[in-house]
């Protein structure tokens, strides 16, 4: 076959199926993507309902908003108008207030129907009604006595009662001229809750839209400002931030990797067909992934794809490996070998992943050796019947004389990579376990200023924060729902120690079952309750008439079916499931804690309340203590693939001298980049080990092709120059980047490539030319 | 101009006398004490009957006595919409005013009359109309009318 019908027909028929694979992906394969899908979705059930909190807990969903500028008038107005805005949007909003009083819709209705069921009232006599008939009537002789109609129809207040809780507690900030203000008063506040979680970028970006919007036709051209806070905003930010420098630096390293390889290649096609591995390997990957597992994770796609990166390093082996007046696929042949050796290393050691118990390295696993095979195989069988015919035209020959006198000098100072190895084992080992950086927020790109922006919105609030909790455990939510609600003479008490300001439970909004049967065992007979209240009203002026409602409601109360979580109405219902929920067939109740001043104090007292499944949670710890545990399965994992690639790469090489010679140098330059990183930086996190383990394989490409063994005939010792090349000034541009988590990744990534081709160039067996 | 005159007038002590009609209770209330408004949004009711109490309203939070806790007004749907007529009316702010109420004002400068009606539903839920009238810069009745048939009729004393 011709060369040029031969090239479009295999490209035609890459293109075709890379397009009927990103289809079946974007049909079948569902992507979660967020910041809490680092975190493993096995383990105790405590950690999986944390995690399931954390996702879906009702703080997440909050957006604290904040009018500056202006003046006090202008700020309320403000803000009454953007609550009126908003309020009619109930397809992205669950709830807008910009003043205590401002209950939901319905809520109201709700509290006052099932007030003797909410309110935790037991004592039913006649001098306890008196007490009540009192206090009604100074109301009604009080200023705010008109129109108090409704204070005889609840006289012992059990609405107020059942609504303290509802409300919150704390009471939230103060207000002037009917809305929120800030503590100092220079700031109207409000309070949005969105519908969806605050980790979805898509619905937070709307609903943020949708208030920026809205204030912009309320602000009705007065000098204000407005700013936003929560969970939502961070997402929103953090995603913005990463995609936003990683498409300008994507474009840098673009043209200058094309420059390098441009020089190299001195045509267009090879330049194209470079990517072709990458994108095989990747979305073959992502389908295989995407049919098999219910969801394919953010985490899962960006790892896995940088782990296949070192597929980008095929296509310079194979062109560069072409001779003057040979085709293409014969060149690919000779460097066959030596290629499938690396590969099925590395698709081995990546499989072990898949006997890991954590979810997330399972994917990672299956996705790595996936997409590596599958690059390899597009780099041996496509990629060479694209640009057939393809000849070398740029002499390089001056550059390789260079690269090998190069590496005749490094090989004479081989032994420093041992006293540097050495040194760098050493700092590692001193450093023990403060090496790593467990923390969420080593990973989040979101910005210090602005987590500390929604940290301070919170606190005006009385919002509680994410960052510590009481998880209880129980076979059921209605015992979960009984313990938790024993708890609260524990924190009530810790409350006024100020130990901690306030916390948020889902007993606050429904008292268990066994509790209001017993409020309804408590309630009287009409009978009995119209005797005590003429008794109790003795002396007052009180019309008998007046207390027909509330007998009558009692009546109906004591029949009562005991209220469920279904039963409350949408708004709570939802702040209730973000509270008490089902985790794999057990019961569990958060309860939010706010502004924790003394976490040990807190701990104790839980501890010793002596209530079952009550578990105390620093959640910045336990996230901390999530990751750490992935990062250690990762490790784990990343040593027995290593110790079995060397395996396979002695078999392979028929000698294992040979194998040492060629992975030690590739282990030297990772122990010294890492000790590097962690002299010049905070700690590694987990993207800095899977960082680690590209640089494994590009090491290794590398030394498979510098190294002095019979697999590859006629070897071109500057191939791996050209790679490094690449990789370095790849990742190196990403180093430069404005976002923590790409800056490390850059930096990991160059400096590991770096030393990994020098730390094998001085332990390679001396280069023969051909 | 004319609240403006007014919130001027009012920002000394006034004594008053009310006389409340309401449904549940056999008698009417009769309370008389002072009235003293303090920008920005403060307005403090010294009964001396039918109970020594001073009543402080501040922003929308009512201080009975010495408390040092207040309850929301939203509590008391009447006193939000008397707070509402009578922070916008004593602080000039006739913006407020209109924010809450359809107003109506009758009469000429030496006497005059204002009627409060509520727009937003869950006033009108509390409160028929609040009718204000006056004399020059002195304020000196503020009838208020409830859905329920409750009534309450206060005099400000000159």
């Amino acid at each position: 076959m011709n060369a040029r019908p031969l090239a479009f027909a295999v490209t035609a028929a890459w293109l075709a199926g890379v397009a009927i694979l990103a289809v079946l992906i974007a049909s079948t394969a569902r992507l979660g993507g967020s910041l809490t899908a680092f975190l493993p979705r096995s383990g105790s059930t405590v950690q999986r309902a944390l995690v399931r909190g954390l996702h879906k807990g009702g703080a997440s969903r909050l957006l604290l908003l904040a009018i500056r500028g202006g003046t006090a008038t202008q700020r309320a107005h403000a803000a009454r108008a953007l609550t009126r805005r908003l309020r009619r949007d109930t397809r992205d909003f669950t709830l807008v207030a910009d003043r205590g009083q401002a209950m939901a819709h319905g809520v109201e209705g709700f509290l006052f129907r099932n007030r003797y069921l909410l309110a935790p009232r037991m004592a039913w006599t006649v001098p306890a009604l008196r007490a009540d008939l009192r206090r009604d009537l100074a109301i009604l002789e009080s200023p705010a006595g008109l129109n108090a109609g409704p204070v005889l129809a609840d006289p012992t207040g059990a609405v107020m009662a059942a609504a303290r809780s509802w409300r919150g507690g704390a009471g939230g900030p103060r207000s002037r001229r009917g809305v929120w203000v800030s503590r100092g008063g220079h700031a109207a506040l409000l309070l949005a809750k969105t519908r969806a979680s605050g980790f979805s970028v898509g619905p937070q970006r709307r609903a943020l839209g949708l208030i920026h919007a809205a204030f912009a036709h309320a602000r009705d051209q007065a000098p204000l400002s407005l700013e936003i806070g929560g969970t939502g905003v961070i997402t929103v930010a953090a995603n913005d931030k990463v995609a936003g420098s990683a498409k300008i630096l994507t474009i840098i390293d673009l043209i200058l990797v094309a420059g390098i390889l441009g020089f190299v290649y001195r045509s267009g096609p090879p330049l194209l067909v470079s990517l072709v591995p990458l994108i095989s390997g990747a979305v073959v990957a992502a389908a295989v992934i995407g049919s098999v597992f219910p969801r394919l994770t953010i985490t899962t796609l960006g790892f896995g794809t940088m782990l296949i990166g070192v597929a980008m390093d095929y296509p310079t082996y194979v062109l560069l490996h072409v001779k003057p007046g040979e085709r293409v696929p014969r060149a690919a042949q000779r460097v066959a070998r030596a290629l499938g050796l690396a590969v099925v290393a590395m698709v081995i050691g990546f499989s072990t992943m898949i006997t890991s118990h954590l979810a997330g390295l399972v994917q990672l696993g299956v996705f790595a050796a996936v997409g590596l095979a599958a690059a390899a195989l597009a780099a041996r069988y496509v990629l060479p019947f694209m640009v057939p015919a393809w000849q070398p035209t740029a002499d390089l020959s001056r550059w390789e004389d260079r690269a090998l006198r190069f590496s005749t000098t490094l090989r004479r100072m081989r032994i420093a990579v041992v006293v540097v190895a050495l040194a760098a084992a050493g700092v590692l080992w001193q450093r023990g376990h403060h090496v790593w950086d467990d923390h969420l927020r080593a990973l989040s790109p979101a910005s210090r200023a602005l987590m500390r922006e929604t940290g301070r919105l919170s606190r005006a609030f009385g919002v509680p924060g994410l960052s510590s909790l009481v998880v209880v455990t129980a076979a059921n939510r209605e015992q979960a729902l009984v313990a938790s609600a024993a708890l609260r003479p524990v924190l009530a008490r810790l409350r006024q120690q100020h130990a901690l300001v306030g916390y948020q439970m889902a007993a606050q909004y429904l008292p268990s079952v066994a509790a209001q049967r017993r409020r309804m065992r408590a309630l009287p007979r009409p009978a009995v309750l119209r005797r005590r209240l003429r008794a109790a009203a003795a002396g007052m002026p009180f019309r008998q008439r007046a207390f027909q409602g509330f007998v009558a409601a009692v009546a109906k109360a004591r029949h009562a079916l005991a209220l469920r979580p279904g039963d409350l109405p949408a708004p709570v219902r939802m702040q209730v499931g973000g509270l008490l929920m089902r985790v794999h067939e057990r019961g569990v109740a958060f309860v939010h804690l706010s502004d924790v001043r003394h976490p040990r104090r807190v701990a104790q007292a839980v501890r010793a309340s002596g209530v079952a499944g009550v578990h105390y949670v620093e959640v910045k710890r336990a996230v901390g203590g999530l990751m750490a545990r992935y990062r250690a399965a990762l490790l784990r994992h990343a040593l027995i693939a290593g110790a079995l690639m060397t395996v396979v790469i002695a078999v392979g090489l028929r000698s294992a001298r040979e194998a040492a010679r060629l992975l030690l140098p590739m282990a030297a330059a990772i122990v010294t980049t890492c000790a590097l990183l962690v002299l010049t930086g905070p700690g590694l996190t987990l993207l800095n080990l899977v960082a680690l383990l590209l640089i494994a394989g590009l090491g290794m490409g590398y030394a498979l092709f510098l190294g002095g063994h019979g697999l590859i005939a006629e070897r071109r010792p500057l191939a791996p120059w050209v790679c490094a090349a690449t990789t370095i000034t790849g990742f190196g541009v990403m180093a430069a980047a404005p976002v923590a988590m790409l800056r490390s990744v850059g930096l990991t990534v160059s400096l590991g490539a770096l030393l990994a081709l020098l730390f094998t160039a001085a332990w390679s067996s001396g280069t023969r030319r051909a | 101009m004319l609240l403006k005159a007014i919130a001027h007038t009012v920002n000394r002590k006034v004594r008053f006398i009310e006389i409340n009609h309401l449904a549940s209770l056999r008698r009417a209330v009769r309370a008389h004490g002072t009235l003293e408004y303090q920008r920005p949004d403060t307005l403090i009711m010294t009964q001396s009957a039918p109970r020594k109490a001073v009543y402080r309203i501040v922003g929308n939070r009512l201080f009975v006595d010495h408390a040092r806790r207040g309850v929301p007004v939203g509590r008391y749907p009447g006193v939000i919409a008397i707070v509402s007529g009578f922070e916008g009316l004593l602080s000039g702010d006739y913006a407020l005013l209109t924010h809450d109420f359809h107003t109506r004002l009758r009469g000429d400068r030496k006497a005059w009359r204002l009627v409060l009606r509520p727009r937003l539903a869950t006033l009108k839920r509390a409160l028929v109309s609040v009718a204000i009238s006056g004399h020059g810069a002195r304020l000196a009745r503020i009838v208020t009318r409830a859905p329920n048939g409750d009534s309450s009729d206060m005099r400000i004393l000159p």
